[in-house]
């Protein structure tokens, strides 16, 4: 029998859960589904064309861009947090915008971080912890163009709040990437509803993967990339017809 | 093999300043394995030139090269290499580095037109470049990297290549260009990686012309080839970047040779840049 503190407990610990949840999905309406990360062109090219194709990108993805961009930023972001160095956040923005090559990369960046951050205000701005005080600041900061923008660390912030630490971050923020993704590609190449899952599915063995990687690198890999990747994202901006805005 | 009292195995120093309205170098220096060739006035050009040359035409195991250039306030200067920088095999699992600290000073004009880095089957290298355009300077840079060569004539047999350059105007981060090549982890030649090329360049302009406008009038260039695939696109200030990815590294070559002709009329009022170089060598 469970005394009061234990379901007080209980309580919390399913409603942060169903919070973290709420943050992850690809409904949360932060304009993802607005950006490719470059596959369209992949797929104006033929070269993303089916299942194997799109998982075979989104795995390549994952695995370059993302792990030394965003992820490692996720990682960085609680790290800095943890140690109590707020101007941190805004040199890994700094650094991780002026890595992207692309101009539309970083423009597209921009763009859901400013929602991700509205949203996040919405939801918690009443709230006085410091990660809330952060969310404002960086929201400040982009207006005052002091800042770019990047969804990572807005969510590592809100990541931070909940009390979850690097690995279950990065794995979070991965699956909140990817279901996205998969959600763009079910529209765009096309592929089934449950071919998606599927793919969905079997990338998260590549995501726990990841997620342990990025626990090893340090801010000497933030931004880096791999040529294929980039150059498509390039590429997007002369693109003639297209579904998405990056 | 180092040289008593030198940290480097290669060092050059190579610095310009304006006396009377011509470009002088101020500074020529070259250590160890390091040399630089007599100046040479390509084409007619009052623009002075110089190339990079490393003897024993390669960086081997273990070995660090540092190279300072500086073209300071009203300079023009082109500085190239005598040819790619080879990355011999490294074998008893040290690095080889190479790094660079390139200043562009006021109303100066740099342009820096390296070779590709061309690794060898098990090399590991790691090469790190310091950029920093002063407000009103101009920068040509390019930078390029193959699939490599090997004994066994196979593509990426590399331990890996790690080259990063940061790129700074009016001091501020314009560019953080961060490559990871890692064969062993990855299918190089696959998908988002080299798409099927073996060529990679790369060629950043900075300087205040340049605008959307700019950008655009290369983009428009870069369907005019058909054997490479091309993007350029807008960095973070007065900047920009044209990517390329090939077959051979004539071809990507004779690419980027198109976009700094471009480049140097359109922004210097200078004609078609011949370095001479030899176009049959094999990457």
């Amino acid at each position: 029998m469970s005394t009061s503190a234990d379901s007080e407990k209980e309580y919390r610990d399913i409603r942060r859960i169903l919070e973290v949840f709420q943050i992850c999905d690809s409904t949360f309406p932060i304009g993802t589904f607005n950006h490719s990360y470059g596959m369209e062109t992949y797929l104006r090219d033929g070269i993303v064309d089916s299942n194997e194709t799109f998982e075979k990108w989104l795995s390549v993805y994952l695995r370059t861009q993302f792990k030394w961009g965003e992820g490692l930023a996720v990682k960085l972001t609680l790290e800095a947090l943890d140690n109590k160095e707020y101007s941190k956040l805004w040199e890994y923005d700094q650094l991780l915008t002026r890595s992207a090559a692309a101009f539309e990369t970083r423009r597209g960046a921009r763009l859901i971080a400013v929602q991700m951050l509205d949203l996040l205000l919405r939801l918690y701005g009443e709230d006085d912890r410091v990660e809330v005080k952060l969310l404002q600041e960086y929201r400040q900061r982009i207006r005052d163009e002091k800042s770019f923008g990047s969804q990572s660390i807005a969510f590592a912030l809100f990541m931070h709040m909940m009390g979850e630490g690097v690995r279950e971050s990065v794995c979070y923020y991965s699956y909140s990437i990817v279901t996205t993704m998969v959600q763009n590609a079910v529209r765009a190449i096309p592929l089934g509803q449950k071919a998606g899952q599927k793919i969905l599915h079997d990338i998260f063995d590549d995501i726990i993967t990841l997620s342990k990687q990025i626990e090893g690198l340090d801010e000497s890999y933030l931004g880096a990339s791999v040529p294929g990747i980039e150059l498509a994202q390039i590429r997007h901006e002369t693109t003639v017809f297209r579904l998405f805005m990056s | 093999m180092k040289i008593f009292h030198d940290k480097y195995d290669g060092y050059t120093e190579l610095s310009f300043s304006e006396r009377g309205g011509e470009t002088v170098a101020d500074a020529c220096i070259a250590r160890g394995q390091a040399r630089i060739s007599a100046k040479l006035h390509l084409n007619g050009e009052d623009t002075p030139c110089y190339f990079l040359i490393t003897m024993g035409g390669g960086l081997t195991e273990g070995e660090t090269y540092e190279t300072k250039l500086n073209a300071r306030a009203g300079t023009h200067a082109v500085v190239t290499t005598q040819a790619p920088a080879y990355v011999f095999k490294c074998i008893n699992g040290e690095t080889t580095r190479s790094n660079f600290d390139v200043k562009v000073g006021q109303d100066a004009a740099l342009e820096y037109l390296p070779d590709d880095v061309i690794p060898y089957g098990r090399s590991r290298y790691v090469q790190t470049s310091d950029i920093h355009v002063a407000k009103g300077g101009s920068l040509m840079y390019t930078d390029g990297i193959t699939a490599g060569w090997s004994p066994n004539g196979k593509d990426f047999q590399y331990y890996f290549a790690h080259m990063i350059s940061r790129i700074y105007y009016a001091g501020r981060l314009v560019y953080n260009d961060n490559l990871i090549l890692d064969p062993h982890a990855y299918d190089m030649a696959g998908l988002g990686l080299f798409d099927g090329s073996r060529n990679y360049s790369s060629f950043v302009v900075v300087d205040e012309k340049i605008d959307n406008a700019f950008v655009q009038e290369l983009q428009e260039m870069g369907k005019g080839f058909e054997d490479a695939v091309i993007g350029v696109t807008r960095l973070e200030g007065p900047a920009l970047v044209v990517r390329v990815l090939g077959d051979s590294l004539n071809g990507n070559k004779a690419i980027l040779g198109r976009y700094i002709d471009f480049v140097r009329g359109k922004l210097y009022g200078l004609p078609h840049l011949d370095m001479r170089k030899d176009v049959s060598f094999k990457g």
